[in-house]
């Protein structure tokens, strides 16, 4: 075999919901949604256009949580798009589209093969007089907890073996624990490539024998999703990898940006270094960005900042999203008022009794907790009970930090 | 901390101020209205606690200088001075103990961490802060007063705690409904309604598609059972459509059973009887037709008519055709040659007879090398020409020459003439002349030279006669006898005798003088003429020597006449050696020859288009001959016009072709018969014979044709209807079925067949209505389908409802922000009022007691209960709302100065700086106030800064340091002026 090349995409999650989105007016749901389904739409595409052999998916095409039937529909296009330009397709399910969550009415096209949940299936494909080997297996339900690498095994007579696993690589906790593996069990297995699937953010596992790469989902979806998006293309000469190839499918990116505004001293430069946030960032023209920004540093500005106003100014210029746009979801005000604190909270005043009360909060974590935990009590006994979110320390922390600052620009008036 | 100096720098209206002269204990620092008070204040602050980040609040200097300054000071329990520096850009030199700090929190140390907004709540006491209490409400009063007990002096604590409240408030209140929790809460509400009709949509496609899967299932048995019913009724529907049918083919069967069986003559058979029978009888009209016809053509072909000799000369006509045209056009050609003929002749005779006849024609024609002799007259012709213009040119100069010797000639008296007039005639005479003149000459130079004397001295004599004149009119006009003008009178009178005797005398020299021009006239005129004589001599050598030249040219031209004629005559003789072996005759000359050369052309010219008409005519007359003998076997009535006999001739010939054509068309038709009428009888014979044949092999004996036809024709019409209804039946029952249908039909009548049809029909009916619905079910159910699988909100729907939820634990984030710094201010004010707020109650018990003189000695105040009482000195207790607006100006005061004492039990004191706060104290009050103030001031310093000299005074008894000062801006380099007041 001369040489061939393959798509690998996982993680599409066609009709999954966007997350942790504070502001999301209608059109930007519209833009998001049909954000979404493009990104899909250019893997199809790209895989048309680049003329590749074959296309891997590696579990979790749609969201059966959702309930939503267009995702599987859409999958359905475009998998016929690809059957139009004779593209196979080597699918398998994962945890959120296991087996028996796809639609029995839903015929797949012919050049999509779909692996089974019983056992790893061996297909073939030749390719110049060659064979080569893709492995696969699908979760039958959503709750798989076996090491479903250990089932893979390569066959002497494949001149190039691909493993398609959708699974937690190390029990990395960021993820829900399905088909947990390791990089032995990888490397037992005799593939030259695996193409795994499950967690969204892109990583290169192993960097060779084998070479195990987790292309990362094709959209973001959360502020926790930040970047480029995409799938990889893997070129194969001699049966050996020769190049790999990010291709980015997403053109609406999360992002956290932070700014640090202690040199800042009025409004007007604010707005300045605000306007010049766009330039700072590393996409192209094209790209639009979800922004979530985090304001620092020691500011007089910081009783005057307020974020309705802040976003207000900033998106005022913003018509539609239907063009290149950048959108500031939250701004999460970390500043502080512009005095030492340090040196404040030694004095005998009391000022200093309050800022050394908050200190001795943050330091005891537990105090802290409970603290949070009683004043929740108003809540807890409301019908908002349910919306209680669980919070973690560093969560804690940021709350009476911002609680702090908020009493302390109060208390602390510098008297001409 | 005392301060001591202020070292100002630059800043707000200063520039290289120094504020000397604080002491511990009260300082009045006392100025007019707007000289700096609150500058020096911001001073002070600024340079112990930082200066502010906005630039509006630095106070930069307006007056120039480097933005900062120093302070003096002496920290507690410290015998030596400190100083500290800070620049307006909070670098710090803080020089303490012969050590130097430059970092802000070491200086900050030594202050206990004190900040500016800690110096400004409990030690910036100002009017505002006093005065602000009289527009509060009872409520807030007590929020002041617990705020200035806690050290926070603009700061209303309640109002803290309340907008806490009230932004959590906002966000979430037991029992509200307006909050944002309730809002967000319905909005999810709401949202999750809408996702929970848009979800399981898979799930209803599942289900729909199993249903219309069972629909299918029942549609296509019920189908099958259409399909069966169906046939069976078609089947029925078969028999009853056939069955007449049937009946008719049940007849013919019968009736052809019934007729006899002869041979059947076949049906091509029949037709060639038929078509033989007709064209047997056609044949025989044929034959007799041809016959007659043949007659005609021989009658016909008898009746024409030829000359047998145009017959016979038929293929000479196209020659003689030709030959026609020919003639004519010779015919033509001879005439017009020989009228050409004639007119070049006519020509030639002219032509001889222009040159008076000097040759004849047999002359002209002997000529040869015309040409050459032609351009050899050209030459000799130009030879002359060219001697003839030397000629003229020779001739002309001559005549110009000869006028131009006349007059020379004439010249030449002239000269002679004009030499005759001189006196000088010769060479000899001139010399003569010459020494004439010289000698005139010298004779003249001598008289002129005693000429020239004599004018000299007449000018002289000339300039004493006027001296003479003016003596002496000079004695006669002065009136005086005095010897002097006597004398002036005699002088005068002399020199004027003298000076005319010299005048008369030197008019002797006149003669002279005319002898002199006489001479010099003569010497004048002799040698005029000798120039004259030079002059007449040079012209006529001129003349000579252009005399010479112009007889010597006219001799040259004369030689070059010669020489022409010469010439001339020479080309002239060659001219005529040329014309001698020629017939032209010498005497011409090569002009003539010139002349004459056309002509001679022409006529030679014109003996050669002679000879070609000649042959042009010898040509036509035998192309005419030619005809004529061609004409001659035909008879010739007239021949005499050649040319229409010919045609005449021709025209015969047309008539007689014309008729052999027809005869030979004739013959050809004969022929064509003669054959055809043979073919038709042999044909009528074959005919003949067949039908005979068919005869013997089909009839029987007796029988005619016609009647064994007929009776083939009722058996075939039998059969036909016998086959017609069995194929009418096997239409509608196919091949196949045939048999079957007629098997089945053989058993059952007509009715039978119809109602067995009836009852199929109905089952159809029933079975189709069936279908019906069940195509209707599908259809819906597919619909269904259609709806379910369009795109849907689900998923913009379930992105708003996490966007809701992100804002629900936002706001719930923000809530518990809130209410943490609420509930950490109200442990801090418990706390506070537990372990500190007791010890500020202490000593501002003591300050108040002082201040109103005793009238209060105990202060209740609890932050927690919202409570403040005083206690009277009778043991009355009093709120705060009951308390008169000085005394609770008193109290705030009290709080203060019992806070500052508090702090300082642990940190470095500081100087207190109250701003003009007495403005509104009555006097008694004030003195009050300032009695305390002094009493405060014991162990620290104070520094009162006013305006008001009321004020300054107050302070006088209790032995304060008042400084008075007038900052100087005009004279920036002066340090600030400090007088201490005479005491």
């Amino acid at each position: 075999m001369s040489s061939f090349s393959f798509i690998h995409a996982a993680d599409l999650h066609l009709d999954s919901p966007f997350k942790s989105i504070a502001h999301l007016d209608t059109q930007l749901a519209d833009r998001l949604i049909s954000e979404s389904q493009a990104a899909f739409n250019r893997l199809i595409q790209r895989c048309i256009d680049e003329k590749v052999n074959f296309l891997l998916i590696s579990g979790d095409a749609f969201d059966s949580g959702s309930g939503n039937l267009s995702g599987q529909l859409h999958f359905l296009s475009g998998m016929k798009k690809l059957e139009s330009a004779d593209i196979p397709v080597y699918l398998i399910c994962g945890n959120h589209d296991p087996l028996d969550k796809w639609s029995s009415h839903l015929d797949l096209p012919s050049n999509v093969y779909q692996f089974s949940g019983d056992k790893v299936e061996r297909i073939g494909q030749t390719i110049d007089d060659k064979s080569v080997g893709i492995y696969g297996i699908s979760y039958p339900t959503r709750d798989e907890q076996r090491n479903l690498a250990q089932l893979f095994k390569s066959d002497s007579s494949d001149a190039f073996s691909i493993g398609v696993l959708h699974g937690n690589f190390g029990s990395n906790t960021g993820h829900a624990n399905y088909a947990p593996f390791t990089l032995t069990d990888l490397q037992k297995a005799g593939m030259d490539y695996w193409a795994l699937g499950h967690i969204h953010k892109r990583q290169i596992v192993s960097e060779s024998q084998p070479l195990a790469i987790y292309p990362g989902n094709i959209q973001g979806r959360h502020f926790n999703e930040t970047g480029l998006k995409g799938c990889m293309k893997i070129h194969v000469k001699n049966g050996d990898v020769h190049s790999t190839e990010f291709l980015p499918l997403s053109e609406v990116v999360f992002e956290r940006l932070e700014l640090d505004i202690s040199d800042v001293d009025n409004l007007n430069e604010f707005h300045d270094r605000l306007a010049h946030l766009a330039e700072d960032t590393a996409y192209g023209k094209e790209i639009s960005i979800l922004v979530r920004l985090t304001l620092r540093g020691a500011t007089p500005l910081h009783s005057e900042l307020n974020e309705e106003d802040i976003r207000s100014y900033f998106h005022e210029q913003i018509q539609d999203f239907s063009s290149q746009f950048i959108y500031i979801d939250r701004i999460i005000d970390n500043t502080r008022p512009a005095f030492d604190i340090e040196e404040r909270i030694q004095s005998a005043d009391f000022v200093g009794d309050v800022l050394r009360r908050f200190e001795s909060l943050k330091e005891d974590e537990s105090q802290l907790k409970t603290l949070a935990f009683e004043l929740f009590e108003d809540i807890r006994s409301s019908k908002f009970n349910r919306y209680i979110p669980e919070l973690t320390e560093q969560e804690c922390l940021e709350i009476l930090e911002k609680g702090q600052w908020n009493l302390i620009e109060r208390l602390i008036q510098d008297k001409k | 901390m005392i301060i001591r100096k202020l070292n100002i720098d630059g800043f707000g209206i200063f520039r290289d101020h120094v504020v000397d002269g604080f002491r511990p204990g009260i300082n009045v620092l006392y100025g007019r209205n707007e000289s700096g008070k609150s500058t020096l204040l911001d001073f002070i602050r600024f340079t112990l606690f930082g200066y502010p980040r906005l630039t509006d609040e630095r106070r930069p200097p307006i007056n120039g200088g480097s933005h900062g300054g120093t302070i003096d000071l002496l920290l507690k329990n410290q015998a030596e001075s400190s100083s500290l520096f800070r620049s307006g850009k909070n670098d710090i030199i803080f020089q303490h103990k012969n050590q130097e700090y430059t970092v802000e929190k070491d200086w900050r140390r030594f202050v206990d961490h004190a900040e500016a907004d800690l110096y400004s709540n409990i030690y910036g006491i100002t009017l505002d802060e006093l005065t602000e209490k009289d527009n509060l409400t009872d409520s807030q009063m007590k929020d002041k007063i617990f705020s200035m007990g806690l050290g926070l002096a603009d700061v209303k604590l309640g109002e803290v705690q309340s907008d806490l409240r009230k932004y959590a408030e906002e966000i979430y209140l037991p029992r509200g409904r307006t909050q944002i929790l309730n809002q967000l809460s319905q909005d999810i509400n709401d949202l999750q309604k809408e996702v929970k009709m848009l979800k399981g949509t898979i799930d209803q496609f599942d289900a729909v598609n199993e249903e219309l899967d069972l629909i299918a299932n029942k549609r296509d048995q019920l189908v099958q059972k259409i399909d069966q019913s169906k046939k069976q009724l078609q089947k029925a529907e078969l028999l009853v459509t056939v069955f007449d049918r049937y009946v008719e083919w049940r007849n013919a069967e019968k009736q052809l059973k019934a007729l006899p069986n002869n041979p059947r003559i076949p049906a091509q058979v029949v037709e060639e009887y038929a078509d033989a029978t007709k064209r047997s009888k056609q044949i025989s009209r044929e034959v007799q037709d041809l016959q007659l016809k043949m007659g005609k053509l021989q009658r016909e072909i008898d009746a024409l008519e030829w000359d047998p000799v145009f017959e016979n000369h038929l293929s000479s006509e196209r020659v003689i055709q030709e030959n026609i045209r020919l003639a004519e056009s010779s015919q033509e050609d001879l005439n017009q040659s020989q009228e050409q003929i004639e007119t070049y002749q006519k020509r030639q005779v002219e032509i001889l007879t222009s040159w008076g006849d000097t040759m004849d024609r047999e002359q002209i024609l002997q000529i040869t090398s015309l040409k050459l002799l032609a351009s050899r007259a050209q030459e000799i012709q130009q030879q002359l020409h060219d001697c003839d213009d030397r000629e003229k040119r020779l001739r002309d100069r001559k005549a110009d020459l000869i006028p131009r010797i006349s007059e020379s000639n004439t010249q030449e008296s002239q000269f002679q003439q004009a030499l005759n007039s001189l006196d000088i005639s010769s060479e000899a005479d001139k010399e003569a002349v010459s020494e004439k003149i010289r000698s005139l000459q010298a004779q003249r130079e001598r008289m002129g030279a005693q000429s020239s004397e004599s004018s000299t001295s007449i000018g002289i004599w000339v300039f004493i006669l006027i001296m003479g004149l003016l003596v002496a009119g000079a004695g006669y006009f002065i009136e005086s006898e005095d010897l002097w003008t006597i004398g002036l009178m005699v002088l005068g009178t002399l020199l004027l005798g003298i000076s005319l005797w010299k005048l008369v005398t030197s008019s002797q020299p006149n003669r002279s003088i005319e002898e002199w021009e006489t001479l010099h006239k003569r010497e004048q005129h002799l040698a005029d003429q000798l120039k004259a004589f030079d002059a007449l001599q040079e012209q006529r050598q001129l003349w000579e020597v252009q005399n010479a030249s112009l007889r010597k040219q006219v001799q040259e031209v004369d030689s070059k006449l010669k020489e022409a004629a010469h010439s001339k005559e020479q080309l002239l003789n060659q001219w005529q050696e040329h014309l001698r072996d020629t017939p032209i005759p010498t005497n011409w000359s090569p002009s003539l020859f010139l002349s004459a050369e056309r002509d001679i052309t022409d006529y030679i010219e014109k003996e050669e288009q002679i000879k070609k008409e000649r042959l042009n005519e010898e040509r036509a007359k035998t192309h005419i001959n030619k005809l004529r003998a061609l004409l001659e076997p035909f008879p010739t009535p007239d021949p005499s016009d050649l040319i229409a006999y010919a045609q005449r001739v021709l025209d015969q010939f047309e008539k007689t072709r014309e008729v052999l054509q027809r005869k030979r068309q004739l013959e050809q038709q004969l022929e064509d018969v003669e054959a055809n009428l043979q073919v038709n009888q042999v044909e009528e014979h074959r005919l003949k014979e067949s039908i005979e044949a068919w005869e013997e092999s089909y009839l029987a004996n007796g029988e005619s044709w016609a009647d064994h036809l007929e009776a083939q024709e009722i058996r075939d019409d039998w059969e036909a209807k016998r086959d017609e209804a069995q194929k009418a039946m096997q239409h509608v029952t196919g091949p196949d079925e045939l048999q079957p249908t007629l098997m089945a039909l053989h058993q059952m009548t007509k009715v039978e067949l119809e109602d067995r049809r009836e009852s199929l029909s109905q089952q159809m009916e029933e079975l189709e209505s069936e279908l019906n619905n069940i195509v209707e079910q599908s259809g819906r159910l597919q619909q269904q389908i259609d709806e379910l699988s369009k795109p849907d909100d689900l998923q913009k729907k379930l992105s708003q409802l996490e966007s809701l939820e992100t804002q629900m634990r936002e706001a719930q984030l923000d809530w518990l922000s809130y209410r943490m710094a609420e509930e950490v201010l109200v442990q801090s004010q418990l706390q506070f009022e537990k372990e500190k707020q007791p010890k500020v109650i202490q000593n501002s018990e003591q300050y108040f007691q002082a201040i109103t003189h005793g009238r209060y000695k105990r202060i209740e105040l609890s932050i927690m209960d919202s409570d403040i009482r005083l206690e009277t000195r009778k043991g009355k207790k009093k709120k705060v709302e009951e308390l008169s607006r000085g005394t609770r100006e008193q109290l705030l005061l009290a709080l203060r100065l019992g806070l500052i004492e508090e702090y300082e039990e642990k940190a470095e004191d500081l100087p207190v700086a109250l701003d003009d706060v007495f403005v509104n104290f009555d006097s008694q009050r004030a003195a009050q106030t300032a009695e305390v103030l002094a009493s405060f001031a014991k162990n620290r310093q104070v520094i009162i800064f006013t305006c008001h000299s009321s004020t300054r005074d107050l302070f006088k008894p209790f032995n304060a340091n008042i400084l008075e000062w007038e900052p100087s801006q005009s004279q920036p380099d002066l340090p600030l002026h400090l007088t201490r007041p005479k005491k």
